[in-house]
Protein backbone atom coordinates (compact mmCIF):
# COMPACT_ATOMS: atom_id res chain seq x y z
CA UNK A 1 0.00 0.00 0.00
CA UNK A 2 1.43 3.39 -0.88
CA UNK A 3 1.43 6.27 1.57
CA UNK A 4 -1.30 8.12 -0.34
CA UNK A 5 -3.71 5.22 -0.12
CA UNK A 6 -2.91 4.70 3.57
CA UNK A 7 -3.51 8.38 4.23
CA UNK A 8 -6.84 8.23 2.35
CA UNK A 9 -7.97 5.14 4.25
CA UNK A 10 -7.04 6.70 7.58
CA UNK A 11 -8.97 9.85 6.69
CA UNK A 12 -12.02 7.81 5.61
CA UNK A 13 -11.91 5.95 8.89
CA UNK A 14 -11.74 9.22 10.82
CA UNK A 15 -14.70 10.62 8.91
CA UNK A 16 -16.66 7.44 9.58
CA UNK A 17 -15.84 7.58 13.31
CA UNK A 18 -16.83 11.24 13.62
CA UNK A 19 -20.02 10.53 11.66
CA UNK A 20 -20.88 7.64 13.99
CA UNK A 21 -20.27 9.89 17.00
CA UNK A 22 -22.54 12.57 15.58
CA UNK A 23 -25.22 9.99 14.86
CA UNK A 24 -24.99 8.61 18.39
CA UNK A 25 -25.35 12.16 19.76
CA UNK A 26 -28.33 12.74 17.49
CA UNK A 27 -30.04 9.57 18.71
CA UNK A 28 -29.46 10.69 22.32
CA UNK A 29 -31.16 14.02 21.59
CA UNK A 30 -34.06 12.15 19.98
CA UNK A 31 -34.44 9.94 23.05
CA UNK A 32 -34.27 12.99 25.37
CA UNK A 33 -37.02 14.71 23.41
CA UNK A 34 -39.23 11.62 23.20
CA UNK A 35 -41.12 12.22 26.49
CA UNK A 36 -42.22 15.66 25.23
CA UNK A 37 -43.44 14.12 21.96
CA UNK A 38 -45.24 11.36 23.87
CA UNK A 39 -46.89 13.95 26.14
CA UNK A 40 -48.12 15.90 23.13
CA UNK A 41 -49.59 12.74 21.60
CA UNK A 42 -51.09 11.74 24.95
CA UNK A 43 -52.80 15.12 25.22
CA UNK A 44 -54.19 14.92 21.69
CA UNK A 45 -55.40 11.34 22.24
CA UNK A 46 -57.02 12.15 25.58
CA UNK A 47 -58.74 15.17 24.07
CA UNK A 48 -60.11 12.90 21.34
CA UNK A 49 -61.26 10.31 23.90
CA UNK A 50 -62.97 13.07 25.91
CA UNK A 51 -64.72 14.38 22.80
CA UNK A 52 -65.84 10.87 21.83
CA UNK A 53 -67.31 10.48 25.33
CA UNK A 54 -69.36 13.62 24.73
CA UNK A 55 -70.45 12.32 21.31
CA UNK A 56 -68.46 15.04 19.57
CA UNK A 57 -66.36 14.39 16.50
CA UNK A 58 -62.69 14.74 17.44
CA UNK A 59 -60.33 16.83 15.35
CA UNK A 60 -58.36 13.83 14.15
CA UNK A 61 -56.01 15.97 12.06
CA UNK A 62 -53.96 17.01 15.12
CA UNK A 63 -53.40 13.46 16.38
CA UNK A 64 -52.91 12.15 12.85
CA UNK A 65 -50.22 14.74 12.15
CA UNK A 66 -48.37 13.92 15.38
CA UNK A 67 -48.34 10.15 14.83
CA UNK A 68 -47.51 10.65 11.15
CA UNK A 69 -44.31 12.48 12.08
CA UNK A 70 -43.43 10.03 14.81
CA UNK A 71 -43.96 7.01 12.54
CA UNK A 72 -41.42 8.45 10.10
CA UNK A 73 -38.83 9.77 12.51
CA UNK A 74 -38.82 7.01 15.16
CA UNK A 75 -38.18 4.28 12.60
CA UNK A 76 -35.48 6.34 10.92
CA UNK A 77 -33.71 6.77 14.28
CA UNK A 78 -33.98 3.00 14.83
CA UNK A 79 -36.94 2.83 17.21
CA UNK A 80 -39.15 0.50 15.25
CA UNK A 81 -41.65 -0.47 17.98
CA UNK A 82 -42.72 3.15 18.45
CA UNK A 83 -42.74 3.71 14.72
CA UNK A 84 -44.97 0.68 14.16
CA UNK A 85 -47.41 1.75 16.88
CA UNK A 86 -47.59 5.27 15.47
CA UNK A 87 -48.09 3.94 11.97
CA UNK A 88 -50.92 1.65 13.11
CA UNK A 89 -52.90 4.58 14.48
CA UNK A 90 -52.04 6.85 11.58
CA UNK A 91 -53.28 4.25 9.08
CA UNK A 92 -56.48 3.64 11.07
CA UNK A 93 -57.25 7.37 11.06
CA UNK A 94 -56.15 8.19 7.53
CA UNK A 95 -57.86 5.28 5.75
CA UNK A 96 -61.17 6.09 7.43
CA UNK A 97 -61.60 2.67 9.07
CA UNK A 98 -61.42 4.19 12.56
CA UNK A 99 -64.28 6.60 11.87
CA UNK A 100 -66.51 3.72 10.77
CA UNK A 101 -66.73 2.09 14.21
CA UNK A 102 -69.02 3.45 16.97
CA UNK A 103 -67.62 6.32 19.12
CA UNK A 104 -67.43 4.23 22.31
CA UNK A 105 -65.40 1.58 20.48
CA UNK A 106 -63.18 4.29 19.02
CA UNK A 107 -62.55 5.62 22.54
CA UNK A 108 -61.81 2.13 23.86
CA UNK A 109 -59.40 1.35 21.03
CA UNK A 110 -57.70 4.71 21.34
CA UNK A 111 -57.23 4.24 25.08
CA UNK A 112 -55.71 0.82 24.54
CA UNK A 113 -53.41 2.21 21.88
CA UNK A 114 -52.37 5.09 24.15
CA UNK A 115 -51.45 2.69 26.98
CA UNK A 116 -49.28 0.58 24.68
CA UNK A 117 -47.71 3.67 23.17
CA UNK A 118 -46.85 5.27 26.53
CA UNK A 119 -45.36 2.00 27.81
CA UNK A 120 -43.07 1.68 24.79
CA UNK A 121 -42.21 5.42 24.79
CA UNK A 122 -41.26 5.36 28.49
CA UNK A 123 -39.17 2.22 28.06
CA UNK A 124 -37.36 3.76 25.11
CA UNK A 125 -36.74 7.02 26.98
CA UNK A 126 -35.34 5.06 29.94
CA UNK A 127 -33.30 2.42 28.15
CA UNK A 128 -32.32 4.47 25.12
CA UNK A 129 -31.18 2.85 21.95
CA UNK A 130 -30.52 -0.58 23.40
CA UNK A 131 -34.21 -1.50 23.40
CA UNK A 132 -36.81 -1.29 20.76
CA UNK A 133 -34.37 -1.77 17.94
CA UNK A 134 -35.53 -4.46 15.64
CA UNK A 135 -33.07 -6.59 13.76
CA UNK A 136 -32.84 -5.40 10.19
CA UNK B 1 -19.35 18.41 -2.73
CA UNK B 2 -22.92 19.24 -3.70
CA UNK B 3 -25.41 21.69 -2.27
CA UNK B 4 -28.49 19.83 -1.09
CA UNK B 5 -31.71 21.39 0.18
CA UNK B 6 -33.90 19.35 2.52
CA UNK B 7 -37.52 20.46 2.96
CA UNK B 8 -39.46 18.81 5.77
CA UNK B 9 -41.66 20.13 8.56
CA UNK B 10 -40.26 17.47 10.91
CA UNK B 11 -37.17 18.87 12.64
CA UNK B 12 -36.00 15.38 13.62
CA UNK B 13 -35.82 14.40 9.97
CA UNK B 14 -34.06 17.69 9.07
CA UNK B 15 -31.43 17.08 11.77
CA UNK B 16 -30.98 13.49 10.65
CA UNK B 17 -30.50 14.42 6.99
CA UNK B 18 -28.17 17.25 7.97
CA UNK B 19 -25.93 14.86 9.91
CA UNK B 20 -25.85 12.15 7.25
CA UNK B 21 -25.37 14.52 4.30
CA UNK B 22 -22.77 16.70 6.03
CA UNK B 23 -20.79 13.58 6.89
CA UNK B 24 -20.82 12.77 3.17
CA UNK B 25 -19.21 16.17 2.59
CA UNK B 26 -22.22 18.01 1.20
CA UNK B 27 -23.37 21.52 1.94
CA UNK B 28 -26.85 21.21 3.42
CA UNK B 29 -29.63 23.79 3.37
CA UNK B 30 -32.56 23.00 5.67
CA UNK B 31 -36.04 24.43 5.23
CA UNK B 32 -39.06 23.55 7.36
CA UNK B 33 -41.67 24.77 4.93
CA UNK B 34 -42.04 24.72 1.18
CA UNK B 35 -42.66 28.45 0.74
CA UNK B 36 -39.40 29.26 2.54
CA UNK B 37 -37.68 26.81 0.22
CA UNK B 38 -39.17 28.55 -2.84
CA UNK B 39 -37.95 31.92 -1.57
CA UNK B 40 -34.46 30.50 -1.09
CA UNK B 41 -34.41 28.90 -4.55
CA UNK B 42 -35.08 32.31 -6.13
CA UNK B 43 -31.57 33.35 -5.13
CA UNK B 44 -29.63 30.15 -4.55
CA UNK B 45 -29.09 27.19 -6.85
CA UNK B 46 -28.96 23.68 -5.42
CA UNK B 47 -27.81 20.37 -6.86
CA UNK B 48 -30.46 18.20 -5.23
CA UNK B 49 -33.78 18.72 -3.48
CA UNK B 50 -35.03 16.31 -0.82
CA UNK B 51 -38.72 16.95 -0.29
CA UNK B 52 -41.32 15.70 2.19
CA UNK B 53 -44.86 15.27 0.83
CA UNK B 54 -47.10 15.97 3.81
CA UNK B 55 -46.40 19.51 5.04
CA UNK B 56 -48.94 21.90 6.56
CA UNK B 57 -48.79 24.98 4.34
CA UNK B 58 -47.80 23.57 0.98
CA UNK B 59 -47.49 19.90 0.10
CA UNK B 60 -44.39 18.47 -1.52
CA UNK B 61 -46.42 17.84 -4.68
CA UNK B 62 -47.49 21.49 -4.89
CA UNK B 63 -43.91 22.54 -4.18
CA UNK B 64 -42.73 20.44 -7.14
CA UNK B 65 -45.38 21.97 -9.44
CA UNK B 66 -44.44 25.46 -8.28
CA UNK B 67 -40.69 25.21 -8.77
CA UNK B 68 -41.16 23.73 -12.23
CA UNK B 69 -43.79 26.36 -13.13
CA UNK B 70 -41.58 29.23 -11.96
CA UNK B 71 -38.53 27.48 -13.46
CA UNK B 72 -36.73 27.92 -10.14
CA UNK B 73 -34.76 24.70 -10.30
CA UNK B 74 -34.13 21.76 -12.57
CA UNK B 75 -32.27 19.93 -9.80
CA UNK B 76 -33.20 16.29 -9.29
CA UNK B 77 -35.75 15.70 -6.57
CA UNK B 78 -35.84 12.89 -4.03
CA UNK B 79 -39.22 12.60 -2.34
CA UNK B 80 -38.85 11.49 1.29
CA UNK B 81 -42.21 10.66 2.79
CA UNK B 82 -44.39 8.39 4.89
CA UNK B 83 -46.87 8.06 2.02
CA UNK B 84 -46.21 4.71 0.47
CA UNK B 85 -48.97 3.69 -1.93
CA UNK B 86 -48.09 3.01 -5.58
CA UNK B 87 -50.43 5.92 -6.41
CA UNK B 88 -48.26 8.31 -4.35
CA UNK B 89 -45.08 7.06 -6.02
CA UNK B 90 -46.59 7.38 -9.49
CA UNK B 91 -47.88 10.89 -8.81
CA UNK B 92 -44.48 12.06 -7.54
CA UNK B 93 -42.69 10.61 -10.56
CA UNK B 94 -45.24 12.15 -12.93
CA UNK B 95 -44.62 15.53 -11.31
CA UNK B 96 -40.93 15.19 -12.07
CA UNK B 97 -39.43 13.61 -8.96
CA UNK B 98 -36.30 11.64 -9.73
CA UNK B 99 -36.59 9.14 -6.91
CA UNK B 100 -38.78 8.29 -3.96
CA UNK B 101 -37.96 7.01 -0.46
CA UNK B 102 -40.41 5.97 2.19
CA UNK B 103 -39.95 6.93 5.86
CA UNK B 104 -38.70 5.36 8.00
CA UNK B 105 -35.59 4.91 5.92
CA UNK B 106 -32.24 3.21 6.30
CA UNK B 107 -29.20 5.48 6.55
CA UNK B 108 -27.00 3.45 4.20
CA UNK B 109 -29.71 3.14 1.57
CA UNK B 110 -30.37 6.89 1.89
CA UNK B 111 -26.67 7.73 1.46
CA UNK B 112 -26.35 5.43 -1.56
CA UNK B 113 -29.45 6.92 -3.17
CA UNK B 114 -28.10 10.44 -2.73
CA UNK B 115 -24.81 9.54 -4.37
CA UNK B 116 -26.52 7.64 -7.18
CA UNK B 117 -28.83 10.57 -7.93
CA UNK B 118 -26.03 13.14 -7.82
CA UNK B 119 -23.85 10.93 -10.00
CA UNK B 120 -26.56 10.70 -12.59
CA UNK B 121 -27.65 14.33 -12.78
CA UNK B 122 -28.28 15.25 -16.37
CA UNK B 123 -26.55 18.33 -17.68
CA UNK B 124 -27.43 18.00 -21.35
CA UNK B 125 -30.45 19.82 -22.82
CA UNK B 126 -33.64 17.84 -22.86
CA UNK B 127 -36.96 18.23 -24.63
CA UNK B 128 -39.78 17.88 -22.12
CA UNK B 129 -43.21 16.63 -23.08
CA UNK B 130 -46.19 18.26 -21.44
CA UNK B 131 -47.48 16.13 -18.57
CA UNK B 132 -50.09 13.69 -19.80
CA UNK B 133 -49.55 14.37 -23.50
CA UNK B 134 -50.49 11.39 -25.65
CA UNK B 135 -47.20 11.46 -27.53
CA UNK B 136 -45.17 11.00 -24.36
CA UNK B 137 -46.81 7.71 -23.38
CA UNK B 138 -44.77 4.63 -24.21
CA UNK B 139 -44.04 1.11 -23.06
CA UNK B 140 -40.65 -0.32 -23.89
CA UNK B 141 -40.25 -4.03 -23.51
CA UNK B 142 -36.81 -5.54 -24.03
CA UNK B 143 -35.34 -8.90 -23.10
CA UNK B 144 -33.22 -8.81 -19.97
CA UNK B 145 -31.90 -11.04 -17.24
CA UNK B 146 -31.68 -10.37 -13.52
CA UNK B 147 -28.18 -11.27 -12.41
CA UNK B 148 -28.13 -9.85 -8.91
CA UNK B 149 -30.20 -8.20 -6.25
CA UNK B 150 -29.34 -6.00 -3.29
CA UNK B 151 -31.54 -3.98 -0.96
CA UNK B 152 -30.72 -1.01 -3.21
CA UNK B 153 -31.80 -2.52 -6.50
CA UNK B 154 -31.20 -5.03 -9.27
CA UNK B 155 -28.37 -5.76 -11.65
CA UNK B 156 -29.70 -6.63 -15.08
CA UNK B 157 -28.14 -7.76 -18.31
CA UNK B 158 -29.66 -6.54 -21.53
CA UNK B 159 -28.98 -6.08 -25.22
CA UNK B 160 -29.80 -2.41 -25.11
CA UNK B 161 -27.95 0.58 -23.73
CA UNK B 162 -30.09 2.46 -21.21
CA UNK B 163 -29.47 6.06 -20.20
CA UNK B 164 -28.99 6.85 -16.53
CA UNK B 165 -31.91 8.17 -14.53
CA UNK B 166 -34.55 6.51 -16.67
CA UNK B 167 -37.57 5.08 -14.95
CA UNK B 168 -38.24 1.52 -16.02
CA UNK B 169 -40.43 -1.37 -15.04
CA UNK B 170 -39.65 -5.06 -15.32
CA UNK B 171 -41.64 -8.22 -15.13
CA UNK B 172 -39.73 -10.86 -13.22
CA UNK B 173 -40.53 -13.97 -11.24
CA UNK B 174 -38.08 -12.83 -8.59
CA UNK B 175 -40.54 -10.35 -7.06
CA UNK B 176 -43.14 -13.07 -6.60
CA UNK B 177 -40.55 -15.19 -4.82
CA UNK B 178 -39.64 -12.30 -2.52
CA UNK B 179 -43.33 -11.59 -1.95
CA UNK B 180 -43.47 -7.99 -3.13
CA UNK B 181 -45.09 -6.20 -6.01
CA UNK B 182 -42.54 -5.12 -8.62
CA UNK B 183 -41.51 -1.63 -7.52
CA UNK B 184 -40.74 1.32 -9.77
CA UNK B 185 -37.11 1.29 -10.87
CA UNK B 186 -34.59 3.94 -11.91
CA UNK B 187 -31.45 3.25 -13.91
CA UNK B 188 -28.28 4.20 -12.08
CA UNK B 189 -25.56 2.88 -14.37
CA UNK B 190 -25.13 1.03 -17.64
CA UNK B 191 -21.84 -0.43 -18.78
CA UNK B 192 -20.83 -2.66 -21.68
CA UNK B 193 -19.81 -6.19 -20.79
CA UNK B 194 -17.63 -8.74 -22.48
CA UNK B 195 -17.79 -12.50 -22.49
CA UNK B 196 -21.57 -12.78 -22.52
CA UNK B 197 -22.80 -14.11 -25.84
CA UNK B 198 -26.41 -13.18 -25.14
CA UNK B 199 -26.27 -9.73 -23.56
CA UNK B 200 -24.16 -6.64 -24.16
CA UNK B 201 -24.82 -4.33 -21.21
CA UNK B 202 -25.04 -4.59 -17.47
CA UNK B 203 -27.48 -2.16 -15.93
CA UNK B 204 -27.94 -1.35 -12.25
CA UNK B 205 -31.45 -0.18 -11.43
CA UNK B 206 -32.42 1.30 -8.09
CA UNK B 207 -35.71 0.55 -6.30
CA UNK B 208 -37.94 3.60 -6.08
CA UNK B 209 -40.43 4.09 -3.25
CA UNK B 210 -39.98 0.83 -1.36
CA UNK B 211 -41.21 0.91 2.21
CA UNK B 212 -39.45 -0.71 5.15
CA UNK B 213 -41.67 -3.81 5.06
CA UNK B 214 -40.71 -4.51 1.44
CA UNK B 215 -37.05 -3.78 2.21
CA UNK B 216 -37.16 -6.33 5.02
CA UNK B 217 -38.59 -8.97 2.71
CA UNK B 218 -35.77 -8.31 0.25
CA UNK B 219 -33.12 -8.49 2.99
CA UNK B 220 -34.58 -11.76 4.29
CA UNK B 221 -34.74 -13.21 0.80
CA UNK B 222 -31.14 -12.20 0.11
CA UNK B 223 -29.86 -13.63 3.35
CA UNK B 224 -31.86 -16.80 2.80
CA UNK B 225 -30.25 -17.86 -0.45
CA UNK B 226 -27.41 -17.38 -2.84
CA UNK B 227 -28.50 -15.29 -5.76
CA UNK B 228 -29.01 -17.31 -8.87
CA UNK B 229 -29.52 -16.01 -12.34
CA UNK B 230 -33.14 -15.59 -13.23
CA UNK B 231 -34.62 -14.96 -16.58
CA UNK B 232 -36.93 -11.99 -16.88
CA UNK B 233 -40.17 -13.37 -18.12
Amino acid sequence: MDLGARDFNAKSELIMKSSEKEMAALIKIYVCELPAKAAEIQQAAETAIHQLGKRETPRWAVLESLVHKLAGSAGTYGFYAISTLARTLEDRISNGSFAKIPPDEQALELRGWLESFLTVARKTATDGESVNKEAA
Amino acid sequence: MSRIMVIDDDHDILRYCDTVLSAQGHEVVLRSDAQLAIDTLKNHAVDLLIVDVVMPLMSGYDFLKEIRRQKLSQAPVLMLTRKNTPKDVTLALELGATDYMVKPFDRDVFSSKIESILGSTKTSPEVKFAAGSTASKAILSVPAMVVGITEMGLTLRTLNYVERNVRIGIDSQVFQEIGIVCPALRTVSCRPIEGDSEYQYEVFVSFVGLDEAAMKKIRRWISGRAISMRKVS
